[in-house]
This record gives structure tokens, C-alpha cells and sequence, in this order.
């Protein structure tokens, strides 16, 4: 611990040296990295979606245009929050013919609902390097809790990029059923295992401010029933 | 606490040097399964295979530390077991297969919690013994035959169902996030050969060009010459050895995986998902996720070896069809 504590506070050190502009001073915070906004770095964020097929396998389908940004709060990393939208046309079965099912009326209707959002309710760390994130995912309009377990593997500076960034783990699970994805149960599992690898670069960008704007948009007008029936989700 | 194992009494049996690394055999007696019951005071979720230290008490009030194995992160992760699904000071009842010699080590297949629920790593968890024995709960057809799965396997030559088969890779990437790649398409043949599992054998062929990643550019760089050179070696094969039963849904397949031209054994851990007739097609299924690691370095991929990780885990989750 001693030892990791210290490489973070020389990283910091490296990279306030690095930085050396105003407005990115570390606030001698938690992770080594400055509070602030970082946009998803999309080259570098894979989301797998599984399920169990028939019994038999569990395909691994790929959410493909992830975007989003991460309000880290380093002095209290309970107040940070992280807000996702998916392109509900994006996802991958490697099957033309699937790909288009789900994009249609059938599964994620993307038409009419473009975007798959994410929104925080609250972090609970555990410790610096993991904890637990609940929030609300809107799909097809319709808004359900999300309990995601997070792993920080990494917060430094970027030895290419020269910028912060942080490296996370996460993982949950929800019922499609809950969202009136509901074709092929049981044949097709109801439980849908979510695996997220990303990375968070320093400052937001264009498509970052994008998907806030959506996920916000999203929520705003998210069935307020949905809403209310998780009014009491993560609270003690 | 209660404690029920059957006493072993094994003559020490001659150990190939070569397979005791990672053979399961050598570690763990098939076939000779047990219980224990304890607190779990060490939690070590790491690859190859997420460890469990169980303190049990014996009868004589005397504590015993047992270490318990599962299946490696990735697999765990697809039935959703998780860092935190067995935690320090959960009090359990394991059930798995023994360690040899009397070794206070156990291959885990179902874990007892003191509220009645019920996990495994092979099929996830449920809320209850009866739901883990079930097939095809309502809400997920997940349970499958955990008990007569053998007598459901029918022998003979199956083709894969490139439709729902699946060939995932993942490295990590500066030490921040796991990249989670994939191979589009692959083709696989099986040759099952009755109940007897090792004298089975699978022949797997992937389009080296199909990688596909979350960056286009990379996709480029990894066909192109510095990585899996596509021009030269369209083809990434690999062909069966050996399979060593670990128990009846599990097992240890070893294989020779060619990439690049470069030929080197590679081992997965596989489970067998399910076997049984189709009622769409009424054709004889079987299923199988299998998972394993290897070091990208011992083919020659030795490309940016500053941002990305030398060992690389793999995933593969196939169904297959049997043809006669």
C-alpha cells in the first residue's frame, strides 16, 4: 500500500511537472489525478454484452459507440458521477441479420429510442481501488436501477497523451425483461451480464457533451413511474 | 461445525514433471468429491484460478485452513460471479472435487450459504438447490442438466453453429483497462467420441483479418505485418491433444495453437454448458464456454510492448451441431 501510495504521489508529482498549467493542479486528492471532467476514450472502451443462449453458450455481443464523461471528485470520490450513452444501433453479433433485429422494433427499437443512457445515483467506494456504482440505464424509455461493481485499475498520467487519465473495471447484470426486451424467454436468458473496460482522458470533448446532453435528455423525459419505483434504490 | 469428508487413503501416484504446472490431475482427484464447511478468511481473485482460504473447525475445536479453487475470472464473470460473490467471513458449505494425498484443497462445484442460496461456478448463482437442479427456469433457460449431463452427450461428428459461437481475446492495456477483441469469424469441427471425453477432439480455423477492436486503426495494425501478418498467415489454427476430465461438465482441453506459423500448446478451461436436442431444429446440441491464457510474445507478437500486456486470456463460447 505504502508503495503504491507513493508511485501515485510521484505520478502526481511527474505530471504536475508535466502539466504545468493553471487549472489542473492536483487538489492533493485521493487517486493522483486532478478532479475535473474526463470524456470516455472510445478507441480504448469495450462494453460486452452476455446472456445464456439456449442453454448451451453465452454469445458476446459488443456495444460498439460508448460515449460519455466522468465528473471525478478526487477529494471525495463518493461525490463523483459518470454518465453514459450507448447508440442503441451499435450493437455487434459479428451477424448482419442480428445486428439489424436488434436495432429494430423487435429488441432496442433505435429509431425511436437512439440512445441506451446511463446516469450515476452514487458511488460507494470500498477503498481507492474499487467500489460500487448504482444508477438508472434507460432503454426503450423505460428506466431501472443498475448496480455496477467497479474496479479503478489505474489513474496516471497518459505516457503517450501526457494527460490524466483513469482505467476502470465494471461489471453488473440486469433482466431484459425489465425493459420489455422480453423475445425468446427462457430459450434465450433473461439475465444479461454487462462487462465494461474503460478509459477516462482529462477534459471533455465534443461527443462527450453530446452524450450528457442526451443522457440528461433522456432522463428528463424517462417514464416518472420508473423513476419513482427506484426513488428508494441504494438508500439504506 | 459440521464436517463430512470421506477419508482418503491414496498411494502417491507418479506425477508427470512435465503436467504437474497446471495438470489438474496432479493436484486433484477426479471423482472423489467431499464437503466442507468454514469461514472464508482469504479471498484471491486473480487469473489463472480465483482462490478461497476456509478456515473449518474441526471437532476437536481445532481450525483447519482449507484452499479452495475455482475457474479463472473470465469465466466467472460470464455467469456472474463476481470479486465480491464470496467474501471474508461468509460462512459456507462447499461441495467439490478433493485435493490428492489428503491435501487440504478443493476444486469448488457448489458453494452453500448459511440464507440457503446457492452458487456454482459452472452454472451461476440460484436461490436455491432445487433451481440449481432445475432445467429451464422461467426467466433463464440458464440451469441446464447438472446431473445427467454424460448420458445426454451423443457421440459422434459435430459442426460449429457459427451463428452463436463467439471467440473473444483481452489484454491489458497500459495497466488501465482490458481490451476485449474479438475474432468475427472462425470455424470449428468436433469429433465426440461417446462418453469418454478424452478421446474426443476439435479442430478450430480463424479468419486471422476478422480481428475486430474498438479503434479501426488497431485493426489494421494487428492484420498488417508487425502482428498477424494476414497476408502470409490468413489462418489462426488450433488442433486438440488431449482433454483431461475434471468432472463431468468440466474439464482441462490442451491443444497446439498456430499463429503466425509459430506452433505452441496452449490450455483451456472448459465447461460443458449443456447436450440435448434441440426443440427448434431437433438437432443434437452441445454447447461450451472454455477460457485459458497465453503469453503473445511466444509467437513472435511482440508489438508495443510498452502499452500492452504480454499475456493474453482468450474466450470461447461455441454450439455445436451434431452432423451424424
Amino acid at each position: 500500500m505504502n508503495i503504491e501510495r507513493s508511485i501515485l504521489l510521484m505520478t502526481t508529482a511527474t505530471m504536475l511537472a508535466a502539466c504545468g498549467q493553471g487549472g489542473q493542479v492536483d487538489d492533493g486528492g485521493l487517486l493522483g489525478i486532478p478532479s475535473g471532467t474526463y470524456a470516455i476514450d472510445k478507441s480504448h472502451t469495450y462494453v460486452t454484452l452476455s446472456y445464456f443462449h439456449q442453454g448451451l453458450a453465452y454469445p458476446l455481443l459488443r456495444a460498439t459507440e460508448v460515449d460519455g464523461e466522468l465528473e471525478l471528485d478526487n477529494s471525495e470520490l463518493e461525490k463523483s458521477t459518470v454518465t453514459v450513452a450507448v447508440s442503441a444501433d451499435s450493437i455487434r453479433t459479428n451477424l448482419d441479420y442480428f445486428d439489424e433485429e436488434l436495432a429494430s422494433r423487435k429488441f432496442f427499437h433505435a429509431d425511436r429510442y437512439p440512445h441506451i443512457a446511463f446516469a450515476t445515483h452514487r458511488y460507494t467506494p470500498f477503498n481507492l481501488s474499487s467500489g460500487e456504482l448504482t444508477g438508472f440505464v434507460t432503454i426503450r424509455g423505460i428506466t431501472r436501477p443498475l448496480v455496477l461493481s467497479v474496479t479503478i485499475n489505474g489513474a496516471i498520467e497518459h505516457p503517450m497523451l501526457k494527460t490524466p487519465v483513469i482505467g476502470v473495471s465494471a461489471n453488473g447484470s440486469l433482466k431484459r425483461s425489465d425493459f420489455g426486451l422480453d423475445r425468446f424467454i427462457p430459450m434465450v436468458g433473461d439475465q444479461v451480464q454487462i462487462t465494461i473496460e474503460a478509459e477516462f482522458l482529462y477534459g471533455s470533448n465534443d461527443s462527450s457533451r453530446v452524450a450528457v446532453q442526451t443522457v440528461d435528455e433522456v432522463m428528463a423525459n424517462a417514464d416518472p413511474a420508473s423513476l419513482k419505483l427506484s426513488a428508494n434504490f441504494g438508500e439504506e | 461445525m459440521r464436517k463430512i469428508l470421506p477419508f482418503l487413503a491414496l498411494p502417491l501416484l507418479p506425477v508427470d514433471p512435465a503436467a504437474a504446472h497446471h495438470a489438474f490431475a496432479a493436484d486433484y482427484e477426479p471423482g472423489n468429491e467431499g464437503e466442507v464447511e468454514g469461514v472464508i478468511t482469504e479471498v484471491i481473485y486473480k487469473n489463472p484460478h480465483a482462490r478461497y482460504y476456509l478456515e473449518v473447525t474441526g471437532e476437536a475445536g481445532d481450525k483447519q485452513l482449507w484452499d479452495l479453487q475455482t475457474m479463472n475470472l473470465m469465466m466467472l464473470g460470464r455467469v456472474g460471479w463476481k470479486k465480491d460473490t464470496l467474501k471474508v467471513g461468509d460462512k459456507v458449505k462447499v461441495e467439490g472435487i478433493l485435493g490428492r494425498n489428503n491435501t487440504r484443497r478443493m476444486s469448488i462445484n457448489i458453494v452453500t450459504f448459511e440464507d440457503g442460496r446457492v452458487l456454482s461456478p459452472q452454472r451461476g448463482i440460484r436461490e436455491s438447490t432445487a433451481e440449481l437442479y432445475t432445467r429451464g427456469q422461467a426467466g433463464d433457460s440458464g440451469s441446464g442438466t447438472f446431473d445427467s449431463l454424460a448420458s445426454n452427450i451423443s457421440p459422434g461428428l459435430y459442426k460449429l453453429d457459427e451463428r452463436h459461437s463467439y471467440l473473444a481475446f483481452s489484454y491489458s492495456h497500459l495497466g488501465l483497462s482490458n481490451s476485449q477483441l474479438q475474432f468475427a469469424d472462425f470455424t470449428a469441427s468436433l469429433d465426440l467420441n461417446g462418453n469418454d471425453m478424452s478421446q474426443s477432439a476439435v479442430d478450430i480455423r480463424i479468419d486471422a483479418s476478422s480481428v475486430v477492436s474498438a479503434a479501426p486503426g488497431l485493426d489494421d495494425d494487428l492484420r498488417g505485418p508487425d502482428f498477424f501478418d494476414v497476408e502470409n498467415y490468413p489462418e489462426i489454427t488450433f488442433r486438440s491433444t488431449s482433454y483431461q476430465e475434471t468432472s463431468e461438465s468440466t474439464g482441462r482441453l490442451t491443444g497446439d495453437l498456430n499463429v503466425r506459423g509459430v506452433t505452441r500448446p496452449v490450455m483451456l478451461d472448459v465447461t460443458i454448458n449443456s447436450a440435448a436436442m434441440s426443440p427448434l431444429n431437433r438437432k443434437e446440441m452441445i454447447g461450451f464456454s472454455a477460457s485459458g491464457s497465453l503469453n503473445r510474445s511466444d509467437f513472435g507478437l511482440t508489438g508495443y510492448p510498452a502499452t500492452v500486456s504480454d499475456e493474453v486470456s482468450f474466450e470461447v463460447q461455441v454450439e455445436f451441431e451434431k452432423v451424424r
